[in-house]
């Protein structure tokens, strides 16, 4: 059953995420990556896009490996666990956080899921070169899937803690029912999406699954 | 090529690290730096290739400025992203100036080990202990690049994250580039120059820690010809 409804008069309208007002001319990435002062659908939308599309150049590099069609099918594999995550996960997250009562809009927790992805998303466009070379070049399966792997659940800790980072300040202002829930609800759910995720990249990245 | 920025490279890593990040005055610095990559590569690398002579000390001289400058290309989009995600969301620009003159730094390591080199091997060292030697050269040249790195991060949150998953990855990258455009030092017991062998060997990490067994057990490399009685 529902908890009795709670009402937050002081509940920001907007994302309570710290506003890292650059004192200089903001770089792309810090315009990426930054909060927006007022965050939109569509902005968020863009980021969310921008990161997942930018997670494909890491999919690109695995292929790399078998080449042919399994560059274009790991390019597709590894946004999709991303999309996955972003898609299936959170809106299951954003269900238990309205039972829970927390105060959070779905605003908050559409920043905190595309800035998430857009950091995740930029650290595998990062090291895809190095993925490239290392993923034609090795020579043992073994060592491309744990490298491979590796940099996948690296993405996913930088992309929940971002998450976790940034809806952080609103949950500390939840009544004591609510963040107790929380504690035990949040792991939950970076745990749900790391599964959902492994699992996605399981099936739809054949060049991690070869050794089996 | 500038003098006074070489001087500055090795004694104001600081200072450098801040003008690269501020984008301030690193054209001259940057061209400084690829000479000085190129340069000490390739001088490192003859010495190294000295083991077996002749040809090989081309080869080397030749491969090693492509293998550190490689190196840097691969790893300037991992670190320029690492660095973002972990609070420092510098300019691509800033980046590129920041790892050239810590890769400057690295290659200036490695031309003061090459007289050392040199000199080991004309007193005969072993083929594991050179490697060994040009191993601990690159670990030193390494460690002075990361202290510019360290400096050019600065204080904040997220730095210990940028410098293990950057170090890691370039650990990773240089280690393979390395290795795909092997031999530098020749084969014991192979009188025979290749530009590149496609020999199963098990990776750079492995070869490192059988030669390291074998110089503290005092053995010879398996292929190293008998001497015959006189």
């Amino acid at each position: 059953m529902n908890p009795p409804t709670t009402t937050f008069p002081e509940s920001p309208s907007r994302p309570p995420v710290e506003t890292e007002a650059p004192t200089h001319a903001a770089t792309r990435a810090e315009r990426w990556l930054g909060p927006d002062a007022v965050p939109t659908w569509t902005g968020e939308a863009t980021r969310l896009l921008l990161g997942v599309s930018l997670s494909a150049t890491f999919g690109v590099a695995l292929g790399l490996r078998h080449g042919g069609l399994s560059i274009f099918r790991s390019a597709l594999g590894v946004p999709a666990g991303i999309a996955a995550v972003a898609a299936v996960a959170v809106p299951a997250f954003a269900i238990v956080l309205a039972l829970a009562n927390a105060p959070l809009a779905g605003m908050h927790l559409a920043q905190a899921t595309a800035r998430g992805v857009a950091r995740a998303g930029l650290f595998l466009a990062g090291v895809a070169p190095a993925a490239a070379l290392l993923v034609v070049t090795v020579e043992d399966a073994l060592t491309v899937d744990v490298l491979g792997f590796g940099a996948l659940a690296f993405a996913g800790w930088i992309a929940a803690s971002s998450f976790a980072r940034d809806l952080r300040p609103a949950l500390a202002r939840a009544p004591t029912a609510t963040r107790a829930a929380m504690t035990v609800a949040l792991p939950a759910f970076l745990l749900f999406a790391a599964v959902l995720a492994v699992r996605v990249w399981w099936l739809a990245l054949p060049v991690l699954s070869e050794v089996r | 090529m500038n003098v006074s920025t070489v001087n500055r490279l090795l004694r104001s890593p600081a200072e450098v690290a801040r003008d690269c990040k501020e984008d301030r005055d690193v054209v001259p610095l940057v061209v400084t730096a690829l000479v000085v990559l190129a340069v000490s590569a390739l001088l490192f690398g003859a010495a190294v290739g000295s083991w077996r002579g002749g040809a090989q000390i081309a080869w080397a001289a030749l491969k090693l400025p492509i293998v550190t400058l490689g190196t840097l290309v691969v790893c300037v989009p991992a670190f320029h992203a690492i660095a973002a995600v972990f609070g420092r969301p510098w300019s691509l620009r800033s980046a590129v100036a920041i790892m050239l003159a810590g890769g400057a730094r690295f290659s200036l390591v490695l031309l003061a080990a090459t007289p050392v080199v040199w000199l080991a091997i004309n007193l005969g060292a072993p083929y594991d202990a050179v490697k060994l030697l040009a191993a601990l050269a690159y670990a030193l040249g390494g460690l002075a690049s990361l202290a510019l790195i360290v400096r050019g991060l600065g204080p904040g949150r997220g730095r210990v994250a940028t410098v293990l998953t950057f170090v890691g990855v370039f650990l990773l990258v240089g280690g393979q580039t390395a290795w795909i455009l092997r031999p530098y030092i020749g084969t014991p017991g192979d009188d025979t120059v290749t530009l590149f062998t496609r020999k199963r060997e098990g990776g750079v990490a492995y070869q490192l820690w059988l030669s390291a067994e074998r110089v503290l057990q005092g053995r010879p490399h398996p292929a190293t010809p008998k001497e015959t009685a006189p």
